[in-house]
This record gives C-alpha cells, sequence and structure tokens, in this order.
C-alpha cells in the first residue's frame, strides 16, 4: 500500500486536496446557480407564492411561518451598502382572519395605519421625540387588486449605533382579498431616494399569486 | 499510580484537542463566512444566497475553510500528544469542538431549537470535524516507507556450505 502522496504523509496530502476540491464544487455549483436565475442585471426569485426580479447584489430572504392558525409567507430584500430595505408579506386566507379579527383591521386602508401606527411605537421606544409626517396616503391598484399607499417620515425615527438620530422614510402597502398582502420599503435620509428606482423596479417585475391556488 | 496519571494524561489531551478544535472553528467561522460574502458581492453573485443550491454551495465553502481545518487542527495536537486507540480517540475531539460551538451558540441566542436546521448547524459541523479531526491525528501518527525501521538479513554462517 502507498503510504505517502507527493512526498507527504497521505492523511496530510488528502487534506490538502479536499480543500481547493470543496472550492471548486461550491463555485461550480455557484456559477450553475447564476446561469440559471440571471436575467440581465437582477435574479429572478420565484417562490410558490410571488415572483420577483431583485438586483444580483442585494440579500434576499425568503421565508414561510406555518402553523395551526395560518400560513404567512414573505420575502426580505436589502442592498448591503446603504440603509434601506424592503418586505414582502402575504397572509393565507386562515391567517388573514385572524390578522383582522386580532387588530381590529377591516380593509387596506386601516391595515396601512395600524402597521405604521406600530412602526411609529417601535421607534419611539428607541427615540421618545420622533415625529410622525404623512408624505402621501392614496388608493393604488397593483397586481390586478385595489389596495392603499402611504409614504411618510418619521423625523428622528432611526438611531444608529452611536445613538445619532436620522430621519427615516417608509412606503407602505397593504391589499386585501381574501388573503392579505403587504408591502414595506423604507430608507435611512437619502438612502430612500437612492435605493427608490430599484424598489420601484421589484414591484413592477413583482407578479404574486394572491388568489391562485399553490 | 502510573497507569492512572497516563490516563488522566489523555483525557487533558483529548479535551485539549477538543478546546483547540473550537477555539480554531470559532475563529475561522468568525472571518470565513464574511469573506466569501465579499469574494461574491466583487463577483456579482450576492444575490445567490437566496436559493437553496446557493446556501448549499456556501455551506460547502464554509465546510472547507471552517469545519474541516478545525478538526485538522484539534487532530494534530490529539495525534502528536497520544498514539494509542486511535481509531476511538480521534472522534472525541471533534465531539467535544461541535458540543462547545453548539454551546457557545445557544448561550449567545443564534442557537434556535425550534429552528434547527439539522443538516447545517448540526451534520455539516460534525462532519467537516470528524474527518478533518481524523486526518489530523493519522498525520501525525503516519508511518511512511523512510520511518519504518530497516529489515536486515543475518546471516547465520554455520548453514553456508563452503
Amino acid at each position: 500500500m502507498r503510504r505517502t502522496l507527493f512526498r507527504m504523509r497521505l492523511p496530510l496530502a488528502v487534506f490538502i486536496i479536499i480543500i481547493p476540491v470543496l472550492w471548486g464544487v461550491g463555485f461550480a455549483i455557484f456559477y450553475s446557480a447564476f446561469t440559471t436565475h440571471a436575467h440581465g442585471d437582477y435574479f429572478r426569485l420565484e417562490t410558490n407564492h410571488l415572483d420577483l426580479d431583485f438586483p444580483r447584489n442585494w440579500y434576499a430572504v425568503p421565508w414561510e411561518e406555518k402553523n395551526s392558525s395560518g400560513d404567512r409567507y414573505g420575502v426580505l430584500l436589502a442592498p448591503t451598502d446603504i440603509r434601506a430595505s424592503m418586505f414582502m408579506v402575504i397572509y393565507d386566507e386562515n391567517a388573514a382572519r385572524l390578522y383582522l379579527e386580532q387588530n381590529n383591521v377591516t380593509d387596506a386602508f386601516s391595515a396601512t395605519i395600524f402597521e405604521l401606527k406600530r412602526l411609529h411605537n417601535w421607534a419611539l421606544q428607541k427615540n421618545e421625540n420622533a415625529t410622525l409626517s404623512f408624505i402621501e396616503n392614496e388608493t393604488i391598484s397593483l397586481f390586478g387588486h385595489t389596495g392603499n399607499c402611504s409614504t411618510l417620515i418619521m423625523e428622528g425615527g432611526f438611531v444608529d449605533d452611536q445613538g445619532k438620530f436620522y430621519n427615516w422614510t417608509w412606503t407602505f402597502m397593504s391589499f386585501i382579498d381574501g388573503k392579505i398582502f403587504q408591502i414595506a420599503y423604507h430608507g435611512v435620509e437619502g438612502d430612500y431616494d437612492l435605493a427608490y428606482r430599484n424598489f420601484q423596479f421589484i414591484l413592477n417585475s413583482t407578479k404574486i399569486k394572491l388568489g391562485e391556488e399553490k | 499510580m502510573s497507569e492512572y496519571l497516563s490516563r488522566y494524561s489523555y483525557l487533558v489531551h483529548i479535551a485539549l484537542g477538543g478546546m483547540i478544535c473550537l477555539f480554531t472553528v470559532y475563529i475561522f467561522l468568525s472571518i470565513s463566512p464574511i469573506g466569501i460574502r465579499m469574494l461574491l458581492f466583487h463577483l456579482g453573485w450576492l444575490g445567490l444566497l437566496a436559493f437553496s443550491e446557493g446556501t448549499n454551495a456556501m455551506l460547502l465553502l464554509v465546510l472547507a475553510t471552517a469545519y474541516l481545518p478545525s478538526g485538522f487542527c484539534g487532530g494534530l495536537y490529539t495525534g502528536y500528544k497520544i498514539k494509542e486507540n486511535l481509531r476511538i480517540i480521534f472522534v472525541l475531539p471533534a465531539l467535544i469542538g461541535l458540543t462547545g460551538l453548539i454551546a457557545l451558540r445557544f448561550f449567545s441566542g443564534t442557537f434556535n431549537l425550534s429552528y434547527l436546521n439539522i443538516q447545517n448547524e448540526v451534520l455539516i459541523p460534525l462532519l467537516g470535524n470528524v474527518v478533518g479531526a481524523y486526518l489530523g491525528v493519522y498525520t501525525m501518527n503516519w508511518r511512511t516507507e523512510e520511518a519504518r525501521p530497516s529489515e536486515t538479513l543475518e546471516l547465520d554462517l554455520s548453514q553456508v556450505k563452503s
């Protein structure tokens, strides 16, 4: 039996060979995934509940939460270089019913207001002087459903690690049609404007399966 | 008495091997995922981590850069200090290292039992540590051809017929 390889002890040689082999396989899988999901400067994310395109260097985290009171699905999208992100959440019929009952919400407008109040209360825990200023509040039609969209600024709503306060801009949308579909995107100070074009692109590329069966 | 001390020192060396394994995996795990993400960012591939293929590939790279080398380091120390019962002993530093890692994650709040991903958080680290420790232990105790004592033929002169 041969006991050395390249004049090294066999286990050492095997260890040294395994590392680059694993790297090679890992990057081959990455490349294969890249060729499968790349659409120009974007990646196409397709889940059971929504399809969307997002920029290639953004984080995207799809998630599901299933329990006896209903299922929730969503995706979190965030760039790595600026303080902005986007959330999409879908409640199935059971989860939507529970959400409406528990939060005393009746329509898309009241759902948006409820979430914004919750957000403001959360910001007040960090800065009790954070104020809420509505920029616009409108009825919108998206994905074949009519919903509500509100944009607002929380002045001093974002607090960084050094305790410095920043204005925080949020846009929140709700659609209720048996299921509930909510979208929120936000940015700190000018980061909202920097990410706005990408937010709009993601929104326009999104196809939700609100009324469809899985 | 000396046998008792010898057995005791075995346990100490196994525990030290496990601690080396834990220390190195902790260091490598705080460096390698960040490095891999930076590399993906420069390639414009960071978004691939949203897909299952991407997370599997990431896991392979972390296996290669953190779990295998840390098991190997723990195994090297254990193999250097202990020369007997290697077939059983090589597993112990790996298990100590993994148990320590899980305990560290649990107490720091990053190991959630209700959302436990057994493959990513237990099986792959265990595989990496055990294989690394096996290779490390046997690297220190590998008998090479050069190291073997040379076998000499002795000639019995009485049997030589003139």
